[in-house]
């Protein structure tokens, strides 16, 4: 099924012949019974997953068929021949009522007459020949004759039995064992949830059996080819038998060739390269258990997406032993799945057992999360005389982080010791940034200071009208940096002096994301601005809902920020309007980081989030369950950044599970730096801490 | 299925002027940029654009600090520190892009023009850029060009594309902003010139609506991509609704991409298709809603079966047919990339990709593009409707 669209393909279509005991469909479905309409503008998409009339046989045909105006549903209905009540066939067969329509075929209940004194019911198959090209009619012929020919030869409970075939009228018959009962499609759609496993077992091992009598059968192997649940029917006690053998055939393996016969959704991929191996049954076995354990339609999915929707996350009742199975079942490659229906069979009885059977054996491994702290080492911590706020940088082997008591604080960063500090007029909110032998930070005093590196001296100062809390940013020379004074100011990293500023509306708290032409940065006053790098002229501002203190960072022509408004934008660089946003359960001040395709993000909701930074889809969440601040900073494939529970957290960042955590003596709000494989980190506790993990 | 391959191109190519214009605008180029860059160390650079410093803060450098190693520091002056770094910085970028794109075609001439500015509207001018500027004659830049065809089997044209390109105000700067769709229709009666006719109308007055009108008025605050996936979610409820009034089973692909400043915003379904042809070749940016295109995302059809495959056609998605819809969505910044193609598989079941990207090179204008891109797909058969949208990019900045 599905839909086609030209043509050449449409054209053939010969759905093939339908089955015994379905009820007749309603008059809404009967438009279904029309021949494809060959019009130039066949392409379909296949509506209802009951649809049974767009089985193909499409045969590359030397020529379209010519354009024939569409059908309406009335005239189709009028095309199909139904024989009334009562009318004998042979002499022998009474027509009772139709009970089935397929694309090709129209399915009688029929009473067998000769047998006078018992009512024998059985099913009366007839060609129904609307194709309108003798090419397609002589296809159709050739494959009732042969599932005729072919069911004649099988003797199987699950497969009906043939009494009788005969041409009467220049129609076709075929009258077969009536099989009372339901397909499995009715009985799902019935249910109309996934269905128990035990039931699904016996009905699979029963399916199993037959599939491997017929790829048993000589001379030559039968492939069912069109397993799927509408064509598998349970009678009685759970007792299976499969239908609608149109389009089984002898495997001739010279013929490498086949058409591409089958339902979308649940045919092997090797079909559609016209290859038919018994294997194909057992994929398509495959698809249809995916589909009675999940209730997921394979239709209306994208085809071979079975892997995405792993069984056991839609229905978790289902036992790791029969996932396994049908994932086997559903290999692409036809040699990984499972050599034989019968080599099948065996796994779903030892799930019945309760013994695993070879093959099945591989259960996943359990998550190898290595917890807790035995790992993480710390290689020092150094002690300041008040909280430490924001976060160190390193740089050349020194470490520089500013202290609420008011020193920059300069260490080695390889034993810790120190070097030397520098004492502002206020408390340090800001982190030091480092550039050429400058180490440059803000304060609380309202001045943006500039030390020698090596010795701690005083190069320049460079004084806002409030304190500064945001952190200077350093591109070319220029340090950018944002103050409580409501202005954004670009300074001469040298000398000292402003090169330009820009006024906004509220205190600016974010730090600068540079590019060679603007920087970007967050205010209180809800914007994120765009200036120019030159001379601070505003490309554009953005406004979210709150301030936004979060500072932007620059990817791939997109520009990632937090608000107080608790959504991360990632805003286009160039117009500033969000392409994408995502809302979390609280705050952002934490700022983002890109790593690979993925952004990181903290959020005061207590989660570290990891999105696709193309497009914002959550990649994955991890529940800290206290606020987080800090940034995340990712390296080497790890995510690390503080809480306010006081851990230092590291992430596996492809997958978001702990690898380990550290535990210091108060929040941690401050964003790690790494070098050299070693965290650092300042904590509320007074400390900086160098960990390895 | 007849393939035209390259000797049906050199036809083609008879009847172009290709290459005439081509090289006396190089030379010329070649003579204005040398001008330029003999020119750009003498400008004076333009002071007024830098907010200086109050004289008591400005106070006299240490001979150490002016000592420090910065690019061209000797030559810096106290009232434009910037502006040489700057020039250095435009013709450092300009080099890059230009020896990108040079080395992507694969002409020397090329190389001669790293004096050239990439310029569009959000471009703020600078003094110090004005003699690039001047010399500047870009080989491409924003225009684009669409073009459908009826083919030469079918009586009816059931595809509808659409183009536009417009600028919209922003704070200190204006945006170039372009919306770009093809849709390829399908069902009897009519019903899919009028599917795909209602998903062009939809999505167009849904961009509008909520990107463009909120733009002029500066209140916009919608988020592009749920924008722009919405925008195909309305067109398929339109036309899903339209179709169960009228009884018909009528559907439609729709790719659409809208063009802001340097990045795109996709949104697709279906088995039309969107291409960027970077500078190592055209590559295509959505992926074909087709079982025969999903096989081969997964590796077990070959792409050259594919063309021949009698299920080809088969689509899994569509916009029209189911009451909802998952629509693809993919954002790309065009970076150094020289086209955006659009087109139906009435083009791209016909044309292979180096011919693809031949008529791309062959002219700069997207009309010359789209009319041999048209031909092409019609002296291979023309089987289907043909549809193209061709868009000639700006240049990256960033």
């Amino acid at each position: 099924m599905g839909l086609i669209k030209r043509v050449g393909t449409k054209g053939l279509g010969t759905p093939s012949a339908d089955d015994s005991t379905r009820q007749i469909p309603a008059a809404e479905s009967s438009a279904r019974i029309t021949p494809p309409t060959e019009e130039e503008s066949t392409r379909r998409i296949q509506g209802q997953p009951t649809d049974e009339g767009t089985k193909q046989i499409p045969v590359a045909p030397p020529r379209p068929a010519p354009p024939t105006p569409a059908m309406s549903a009335a005239a189709s209905i009028a095309d199909i021949h139904i024989l009334p009540t009562g009318t004998l066939l042979q002499g022998r067969y009474r027509i009772e009522e139709p009970i089935g329509v397929g694309g090709m075929s129209v399915v009688y209940r029929g009473r067998d007459m000769r047998f006078k004194d018992v009512v024998r019911y059985c099913a009366i198959k007839e060609m129904a020949q609307t194709a309108p090209d003798s090419h397609t009619r002589a296809l159709n012929l050739k494959n009732f004759e042969r599932e005729a020919g072919l069911l004649a030869t099988l003797q199987h409970p699950a497969i009906p039995k043939v009494y009788d075939f005969f041409e009467e009228d220049h129609r076709l018959y075929l009258v077969l064992e009536l099989v009372p009962g339901k397909d499995l499609e009715a009985v799902l759609e019935e249910v109309g949830t996934p269905i128990s496993e035990a039931r699904v077992v016996t009905w699979a091992i029963q399916i199993c059996d037959v599939l491997s009598y017929l790829h048993k059968h000589t001379p030559q192997p039968i492939v069912f080819r069109d397993m799927k649940p509408s064509n598998v029917m349970v009678v009685g006690d759970d007792r299976i038998v499969l239908i609608d053998f149109g389009i089984a055939r002898n495997l001739n393996r010279s013929d490498r060739k086949g058409t591409m016969i089958g339902t979308e959704g649940y045919s092997p991929p090797e079909q559609y390269r016209g290859v038919a191996e018994p294997q194909g049954d057992v994929y398509a076995l495959g698809a249809t258990l995916h589909h009675l354990l999940t209730n997921t339609d394979p239709r209306l999915e994208t085809p071979f997406t079975f892997h995405e929707r792993p069984i056991r996350q839609l229905n978790s009742d289902v036992s790791v032993d029969m996932e396994i199975i049908v994932v086997k079942a559903l290999e692409y490659d036809m040699n990984a799945r499972w050599e034989s229906a019968d080599a099948m069979k065996q796994a779903l009885l030892a799930t019945i057992s309760g013994v695993s059977a070879p093959g099945a054996t591989a259960l996943p491994a359990a998550p190898a999360v290595a917890k807790g702290t035995p790992q993480t080492e710390l290689v020092w911590k150094f002690a300041c005389e008040d909280e430490i706020r924001s976060s160190p940088a390193v740089n050349s082997g020194m470490l520089f982080v500013g202290c609420y008591d008011t020193n920059l604080y300069a260490l080695d960063a390889v034993r810790g010791e120190f070097r030397w500090k520098y004492a502002t007029d206020g408390g340090i909110n800001s982190s030091p940034a480092v550039w050429q032998d400058y180490v440059i930070v803000g304060s609380e005093d309202g001045a943006l200071y500039a030390c020698d590196m090596r010795r701690g001296s005083l190069r320049w100062t460079f004084r806002t009208g409030k304190p500064i809390r945001s952190s200077p940013r350093i591109e070319d020379r220029v340090v950018y940096i944002g103050s409580d004074d409501q202005h954004i100011y670009a300074v001469d990293a040298i000398r000292g002096v402003p090169i330009w500023k820009y006024r906004t509306w509220n205190p600016i708290r974010s730090s600068a994301a540079i590019t060679s032409q603007v920087i970007f940065i967050g205010g209180d006053d809800g914007h994120v601005y765009c200036l120019d790098i030159r001379n601070g002229a505003l490309k554009w501002k953005q406004r979210t809902q709150q301030p936004v203190r979060s500072s932007p960072t620059f990817h791939e022509g997109l520009v990632y920020v937090g608000s107080l408004d608790q959504s991360l934008y990632a805003l286009d660089a160039e117009g500033g309007w969000p392409a994408w946003r995502f809302r979390t359960g609280h705050y952002i001040n934490s700022s983002p980081c890109v790593f690979g395709s993925r952004v990181f993000v903290g959020g005061v909701d207590g989660f570290m989030y990891a999105f696709d930074a193309k497009n914002g889809r959550l990649a994955w969440k991890f529940e800290v369950g206290s606020q987080i601040t800090s940034s995340p900073r990712v390296e080497n494939g790890r995510a690390y950044f503080g809480a306010v529970d006081g851990n230092v957290y590291c992430l596996d960042a492809g997958t978001g599970t702990l690898i380990w955590k550290y535990l210091t003596g108060a929040a941690v709000v401050s964003t790690p730096a790494i070098a050299d494989g070693i965290v650092y980190v300042g904590s509320m506790d007074h400390n900086i801490y160098a960990l390895k993990g | 299925m007849a393939h035209i391959h390259q000797s049906l191109d050199q036809e083609a190519d008879a009847t172009t002027d290709e290459g005439a214009p081509t090289t006396p605008l190089s030379e010329a180029e070649q003579k204005t940029s040398e001008g330029a860059t003999e020119a750009a160390p003498t400008t004076v650079p333009d002071a007024a654009v830098w907010w200086n410093s109050s004289a008591t803060d400005d106070t006299p450098l240490p001979a150490s600090i002016q000592a420090t190693p910065v690019p061209a520091a000797e030559e810096d002056t106290p009232t434009a520190p910037m502006s040489l770094l700057e020039i250095e910085h435009a013709r450092q970028r300009l080099a890059t892009i230009a020896a990108q794109v040079a080395a992507a075609e694969d002409e020397p001439a090329m190389v001669s023009e790293l004096a050239t500015e990439p310029i569009d509207a959000t471009h703020q001018l600078d003094i110090n850029q004005a003699p690039a500027l001047i010399a500047r004659r870009s080989r491409q830049g924003l225009a684009a060009m669409a073009v459908r065809d009826v083919g030469r089997v079918r009586e009816m044209n059931q595809d509808n594309v659409f183009a536009m390109i417009t600028t919209l105000p922003r704070d200190g700067t204006d945006l170039t902003v372009g919306l770009f769709i093809v849709a390829d229709g399908m069902g009897g009666h009519q019903g899919g010139e009028l599917a795909s006719r209602l998903a062009v109308r939809t999505v167009v007055h849904q961009v509008l609506s909520q990107l463009v009108l909120p733009a002029l008025d500066d209140n916009m605050n919608a988020a592009l991509q749920p924008l722009m996936i919405s925008a195909v979610q309305v067109a398929n409820q339109t036309i899903w609704e339209a179709a169960q009034s009228l009884g018909t089973d009528m559907g439609t692909t729709c790719t659409a991409a809208l063009l802001v400043g340097h990045a795109l915003y996709l949104a697709h379904v279906g088995d039309s298709r969107a291409y960027l042809f970077e500078p190592g070749g055209l590559r295509q940016l959505t992926s074909d809603h087709s079982t025969v295109g999903r096989l081969i995302q997964l590796g077990q059809l070959d792409p050259s079966e594919a063309r021949e495959h009698p299920l080809r056609n088969q689509l899994y998605r569509t916009i029209g047919q189911q009451p909802q819809v998952m629509v693809d969505f993919i954002y790309q910044p065009i970076g150094v990339s020289s086209h955006l193609l659009l087109c139906s598989d009435g083009l791209w079941g016909l044309i292979d990709t180096p011919m693809l990207e031949q008529a791309l090179k062959r002219s700069p204008w997207p009309q010359d593009t789209c009319n041999e891109l048209i031909a092409l797909a019609n002296l291979a058969g023309g089987e289907d409707n043909i549809s193209a949208v061709v868009v000639s990019l700006p240049l990256a900045e960033r």
